[in-house]
């Protein structure tokens, strides 16, 4: 039962990440663009989050640091700041972006007006959290998150070319007009980015401090972390596999969150398509609790505040207050007129800011012998993980340009 | 101060900077330019997915493969789309040698947008919404030729 539990908060972290409201949307529109074209990118941010999750996994079981101690302690105070600013905007940011999702796949389900819908979603989650211990926030969305399957069934289904998707592994260079190509770059540092979104480092480390791991749990780290990602990672295939078989031909791009069951609806039937919503309301749903309390982590970590959702809130009064707000604040910004679409694609290209920020730290902790005895990185998980944060580095220095170039992502 | 640090504060110092720069780029950017081809090709190939999309909806919903509630509230969110798209053209400047195209492709978008409206509430009226179907398709079809001459 322990190890059932232990293997949740991967699932439910690798959901929240790799289906959120950007991430399901953002693949749809990759495969309708680019095909499989762009799998190699997926393969490298599944491996790089790999590397840096059991990373900071194995410093919380071991050190007992979760990712803003570490953070705090390898940066300083001033580079700490930095690193909490941007990460908390962005976990704002991205929490209010997953609350209208959750607004807009109730709205799919049951009708009725945008806004009750987005301040239902809130109460929901508002309640949903006072009430519930960590353990009930990882399993309810890891659980429920798990019927997202049903775009792998679809995809399966819709009998891709399995050549061609395998042949995507592989880095090509795009051809075509100078903006394609651009769109390609953006395109990929954007998925790099919503796959390494850091927002799931800070909650799987906070989790398996909440979870109670030690030493003994390493196994179990390694294996959740590789069994969450890759599953994660296959869902995203199946969302690209899908926009490539039903979107690509057509030469159009699905502009809105409804157009991500289209697929399974069509091969599979009515009740596969009501499955698939269900299945993204409760992936959405995740993604804005599991940012919501990201960034109360962040900030009751790094001021040295008791923190904890398995703890009673009277003995966490500051860190209660903290994800309250971020959730009363995420829902004002959607409730006062912010498209929650518009608003996740530029979540994804501004979290890169944090990205090197939050994994150099990880990275430096988890090879320092001092801090992690025998535990601490072999030399090749320390020199894979340099080689991706050269990557994020890259990506940050990207992001803006790309952006700009391409019209704010447009094309 | 060690070399990481020193790595580190660059680091930092130069994406504060690069960010706040490249905001105020962005913005003075994108409210000053006029409308020129790459952005127009945007706009149209919206219009162009928003009509193929409501099409693809309307597919699903007369193969009963999507609930009446999906399908009333998917195309509320496709018309609001179209709507929103069309408004932004016409609040755009076009260069000189775009005026005829941006007015077309304003008129294709209207017409996308007012197609689009007339399907979604006509699910019940099966030769009214074969009708509007086709005429999506067609209009899909025109918006192709149009980002041809772009």
């Amino acid at each position: 039962m322990r190890k059932y539990l232990d293997l949740m908060l991967g699932v439910a972290a690798a959901i929240g990440g790799f289906l959120d409201l950007g991430q399901m949307l953002f693949a749809l529109q990759i495969g309708a663009k680019f095909a499989y074209l762009q799998m190699w990118v997926l393969l490298l941010g599944t491996i790089a989050i790999i590397v840096f999750m059991e990373m900071s996994g194995r410093i919380a079981a071991v050190a007992q640091q979760p990712s803003f101690v570490v953070i705090r302690e390898q940066l300083g105070p001033r580079g700490g700041w930095v690193t909490l600013v941007a990460a908390t905007l962005v976990n704002l940011l991205t929490c209010a972006a997953e609350i209208g999702g959750v607004g807009i796949i109730l709205k799919l389900l049951l009708g009725g007006s945008l806004e009750w819908q987005t301040a239902l979603a809130f109460v929901a989650l508002f309640l949903f959290l006072m009430w519930a211990s960590f353990t009930w926030v990882e399993n309810l969305f890891g659980l429920l998150g798990l019927l997202t399957v049903v775009f792998a069934v679809a995809a399966y289904q819709l009998h891709p070319h399995w050549g061609d998707v395998f042949a995507g592994f592989i880095p090509s260079s795009p051809q075509g007009p100078s903006s394609d190509v651009f769109f390609y770059w953006y395109s990929a540092v954007a998925l790099f980015s919503a796959v390494l979104l850091p927002y799931e480092v800070y909650l799987y480390s906070s989790g398996a401090i909440e979870d109670d791991w030690d030493a003994e749990e390493l196994g179990v780290n390694r294996i959740t972390t590789i069994f969450g990602c890759v599953f994660g990672a296959l869902l995203t295939v199946a969302l690209i596999v899908i926009g490539a078989s039903i979107f690509q031909p057509l030469g159009m791009t699905p502009q809105l969150p409804g157009s991500t069951i289209y697929g399974s609806a069509m091969v599979l039937g009515k009740v596969a398509g009501v499955i698939a919503l269900v299945g993204m309301l409760f992936a959405i749903a995740g993604a804005a609790v599991e940012t919501g309390l990201s960034g109360a982590y962040g900030i009751a970590q790094f001021l040295g505040w008791p923190w904890g959702k398995s703890r009673k809130m009277k003995d966490v009064r500051r860190f209660t207050a903290t994800w309250m707000i971020i959730l009363a604040v995420g829902a004002a910004i959607i409730l006062f007129g912010v498209d929650p679409v518009k608003l996740v694609q530029y979540v994804i290209i501004i979290s890169v800011i944090p990205l090197p920020l939050t994994y150099y730290p990880v990275l430096m902790t988890a090879s320092d012998e001092k801090i992690m005895g025998k535990h601490k990185n072999p030399r090749w998980i320390t020199i894979a993980g340099w080689c991706f944060f050269v990557l994020t580095c890259i990506a940050t220095a990207a992001a803006i340009p790309l952006l700009i170039v391409t019209h704010g992502g447009q094309g | 101060m060690n070399p990481p640090r020193i790595i580190l504060v660059v680091l930092i110092l130069s994406t504060v900077l690069s960010l706040v720069a490249a905001g105020y780029i962005f913005v003075a950017h994108e409210n000053n330019q006029p409308l020129a081809a790459g952005k127009l090709t945007i706009y149209t190939d919206d219009f162009r997915s928003l009509a193929l999309s409501t099409n693809m909806l309307a597919g699903l919903a007369a193969d009963k493969k999507v609930t009446r509630v999906f399908f009333d509230n998917q195309c509320e969110f496709l018309v609001q789309a179209g709507t929103q798209n069309e408004e932004s053209l016409r609040q755009e400047q076009p260069e000189q040698v775009l005026q005829t195209l941006h007015q077309q492709s304003i008129d294709l978008g209207g017409q996308v947008v007012e197609t689009m409206t007339s399907l979604c509430g006509y699910l019940d009226n099966p030769a009214v919404f074969k009708q509007n179907r086709d005429a999506l398709t067609g209009l899909a079809n025109q918006l192709d030729e149009l980002q041809k001459q772009l």
